[in-house]
């Protein structure tokens, strides 16, 4: 069943440019250039309900403007936009009962009351039941592990307890669909990984629709099936990650611990070196050759560990960009 | 010494440049401060015209208090805006950047954010001044003398004033509301303080000696001032200054042996 | 509906956990009319009455200001213009919540919990100067003395909701916020009662909708108003709530349509 159908969206944003100096500044008030940012040029995709998407791009790439326009934030320039049956710009308010947006730094939280205070808000704002809310609540609260937190007034909390506060006013009303905006973003390594857990354990489990924007890739490689690559505007990719990487990964890597230290020029007969540092050696080299180099290096040299592996997600994606600026 | 002029100057030139980019707010801050000026002073008029005096004294004499207070306010205004900001350097961190540099930290707090645009607004006040002290009869020299005197002790005053709050905000933290106090209070001073009853009237003549600051320049030039009173003036401003020092100093101590 | 009562609740509370920063303004409000009431006071030992008001009079209106602002003039509204720069704005597109009510709902808070201490205030100042006061007993003017007050709050509503939209389209929120504060103070009547001015100025004051915010509702308690002047009053009151109310709703749409919620 489709949740999420986009036609044709485009988004443009006027800025004005303006150059320092007194000059300029006096010149600006009567005229100003203005110039056209196509913040989304052009996207069409369709996603169906219980699917964890992932955007990808680089800063500015549109991912977050797009989020935006699918949780009727902004308006769209021209195309077509359905979530769950609605328009999103129309915030109609069946519409947004069912609907949540987690955008990384932003709170919603009030922030020198409790936490539990805000929920509370939140439970009437979205007309929920009682059983429901305390059902939620208690569930959320204990899978993130801040049961105990939620009646400590929020700006006494760290980080990492605060984004798990957000999280749980965001999910308390089951919302069907899900825009998760950057969501690891500051925080450590640690919570980084709770988090991811927490993302995927609840798609699983509820089987709502996420989508989820990141320049992390490891958020997008342990989470996301499906990626969506976004760059300047336009759609690079729509379809399975590992389809994806198996299609740009006409290299293997493969990695050697030397037990003696060997003369660089020996080995970059051998393959492209992407590092050595003794004892370490990383090389790229092609799929089909890779049986036959790593047969040499078992053969020719002292080795002590050995690896072969598809390249990075990371590799493989910067490559994406790579061709399409090309 | 000049070393201290010169980094004062940059730093108002900086805050200036700051004006440039943001200078529709700066242009409306000014037209609300003159605007409350003109139309206070204008509600003034109206109304010492119908009543001939107030608390003895005449229209002319009136607007010489309400400017002179408006002179000083502007003046210690102008040149403590950093004091303003300091909330956000305590906060944010930013004091300890400050404390590290080979700078007196108190200047650096006190004049670090000059506002340039306000020292336009003193010149008018001038000007005015000295246009009522001219249509005033029996004023001598040594009236406005002690005059000039005794708005530089305001001045010392306010300075102490406000070193004072910054060594509370580096104890508390809380700051916003003790300047704003300090600056409602002081606000006493737009009128003699002999329209403030007793017990009132002492209290802001000695304890928070708004009088001293605000009232007795404008009394000293109208000769109604005994000498012995200029001196007990200019003594507790000096002892202020001293205690706020003295405070400061502590607030520091106090400071570096707290953790972040 | 009940969503919006939670609102007030909670903007209640935070002014529980910010109580000393609430206390020292208050104890602002009360200094600056100190400094009226004395200047009023001191005129009034030369003279009986002048411009047509009596030494009681003068100071119960002077007194009363701090009740009135408690009622008209508070509001969270100012709040607005920074929600809307921060991007704060977006966490209510977001939700079945409507935000105008919201505001609404917060500033029910403020003008409770000012006009609760206004009245205290009031009390204490008047064990302690002991000044000659205006009680008004007449029910019916005080019942116009409350609608007009309510009336007045309407209008500062819209008036400041207004103001707040300019952060749609621009960067600078406190400085317009700060004249307009002075504006205010003075055309509301906060430091004198408007008609001690020159008459033609009066009669322009009369066509604005800041004189209807202090200085009416406070002429109506002191009564000695004539009919006529109480129905144009009101009359003119709701001709500019009226006025205001598409225009509020306007603009907000335009800036809706600006308004692009501001990315980290």
């Amino acid at each position: 069943m489709t949740a999420i159908s986009v036609s044709h969206l485009k988004k443009h944003f006027n800025i004005y440019r303006k150059t320092a100096g007194i000059l300029a500044t006096i010149k600006s008030i009567f005229v100003r250039k203005n110039e056209v940012v196509k913040a989304v040029d052009d996207i069409s995709f369709e996603i169906n309900q219980g699917e964890l998407v992932g955007f990808i791009g680089p800063n500015g790439a549109g991912k977050t403007t797009t989020l935006k326009c699918l949780s009727g934030l902004l308006y769209p320039t021209k195309g077509k936009i359905s979530v769950l049956g609605y328009t999103p710009y129309d915030r109609k308010y069946n519409f947004l009962k069912k609907i949540s947006l987690v955008m990384g730094q932003k709170n919603q939280l009030w922030w020198d009351l409790p936490a539990n205070e805000t929920f509370r808000l939140n439970k009437e704002i979205y007309e929920m039941k009682n059983c429901d809310y305390q059902n939620n609540l208690d569930e959320l609260s204990t899978l993130l592990e801040v049961k105990d937190l939620i009646d400590i007034p929020v700006r006494r909390l760290s980080l990492g307890q605060r984004m798990k506060m957000e999280l749980i006013a965001a999910l308390l009303h089951r919302p069907n669909v899900l825009f998760l905006d950057e969501p690891t973003i500051g925080l450590d390594v640690v919570m980084q990984k709770k988090m991811r857990d927490f993302i995927a354990y609840y798609n699983k489990q509820y089987k709502s629709t996420i989508i989820l924007t990141s320049h992390y890739m490891v958020d997008v490689k342990q989470l996301c099936k499906r990626v969506i690559i976004i760059d300047k505007g336009k759609i690079l990719y729509d379809g399975d990650l590992e389809q994806l990487v198996k299609k740009y990964a006409d290299k293997k890597i493969i990695s050697v611990v030397f037990e003696k230290n060997i003369d660089e020029k020996k080995l970059s007969s051998l393959g492209q070196i992407k590092s050595y540092k003794f004892p370490k050696l990383v090389l790229n080299v092609e799929r089909s050759k890779s049986k036959y180099i790593a047969g040499q290096l078992l053969e020719k040299f002292p080795i002590e560990d050995f690896t072969i592996e598809d390249p990075e997600v990371d590799d493989v994606i910067r490559q994406v960009f790579k061709e399409a600026n090309k | 010494m000049l070393r201290y002029l010169r980094i004062w100057w940059f730093m108002s030139i900086a805050s200036m440049q700051i004006f440039f980019v943001s200078r529709i707010g700066a242009v409306l801050f000014l037209t609300g401060k003159i605007l409350r000026f003109i139309l206070y002073m204008g509600f003034l008029i109206i109304l010492v015209s119908k009543t001939k005096i107030l608390a003895g004294y005449d229209l002319w004499q009136v607007m010489l208090f309400y400017l002179t207070f408006n002179l000083i306010d502007s003046l210690t205004q102008m040149l403590f805006r950093e004091v303003y900001r300091f909330r956000q350097q305590i906060v944010g961190g930013n004091f300890d950047l400050l404390l590290v540099k080979p700078f007196n930290i108190l200047f650096r707090v006190l004049f670090g954010w000059t506002d340039i645009l306000d020292f336009l607004t003193l010149i008018p006040f001038i000007f005015m001044i000295s246009f009522i002290i001219s249509k005033l009869s029996h004023v001598t020299i040594l009236g406005i003398f002690f005059y000039i005197i005794l708005i530089i002790n305001a001045f010392m005053i306010a300075l102490s004033f406000h070193v004072i709050v910054l060594a509370l905000a580096i104890l508390t933290t809380e700051i916003d509301h003790t300047i704003m106090i300090y600056r409602d209070i002081t606000g006493m001073g737009k009128f003699p303080v002999d329209i403030y009853k007793e017990p009132l009237r002492s209290a802001i003549t000695f304890i928070i000696p708004v009088g001293i600051m605000m009232t007795f320049p404008v009394k000293s030039l109208l000769g109604v001032l005994s000498l012995g009173t200029i001196i007990l003036s200019i003594t507790i401003g000096i002892l202020i200054f001293s205690g706020s020092i003295l405070i400061w100093r502590y607030a520091l101590r106090q400071y570096s042996s707290a953790s972040s | 509906m009940k969503k919006y009562l939670l609102v007030t609740s909670l903007s209640l509370q935070e002014y529980f956990v910010y109580r000393l920063n609430f206390i020292l303004w208050r104890v602002r409000v009360v200094v600056s009319i100190l400094i009226s009431y004395f200047l009023w006071s001191t005129v009034y030992q030369n003279t009986k009455v002048i411009f047509g008001y009596g030494q009681s009079q003068m100071l119960t209106y002077i007194l009363l200001t701090i009740f009135i602002n408690g009622i008209v003039l508070s509001t969270q509204t100012s709040r607005v213009a920074e929600e809307i720069n921060r991007g704060s704005l977006s966490n209510f597109l977001v939700r079945p919540i409507d935000y105008f009510s919201y505001n609404l709902s917060r500033d029910m808070a403020d003008k409770i919990v000012n006009t609760f201490f206004s009245v205290f205030e009031f009390i204490i100042l008047l064990l302690i100067l002991n000044p000659p006061v205006v009680l008004q007993t007449n029910m019916y003017l005080l019942l116009l003395f409350a609608l007009t007050a309510i009336l007045a709050s309407i209008l500062y509503f819209e008036i400041s909701m207004l103001l707040s939209f300019i952060g749609f389209w621009s960067h600078e929120t406190w400085a317009p916020r700060f004249l307009f504060f002075i504006i205010v103070a003075f055309l509301a009547g906060n430091y004198f009662p408007l008609d001690i001015v020159p008459s033609p100025i009066f009669k322009i004051l009369e066509m604005l909708p800041f004189t209807y915010l202090v200085f009416f509702p406070l002429k109506i308690y002191l009564g000695k108003v004539s009919t006529f002047f109480i129905i144009k009053g009101i009359i003119t009151t709701g001709i500019w709530i009226v006025l205001l109310y598409p225009i509020m709703k306007w603009v907000w749409i335009r800036g809706l349509k600006t308004y692009t919620a501001v990315g980290q």
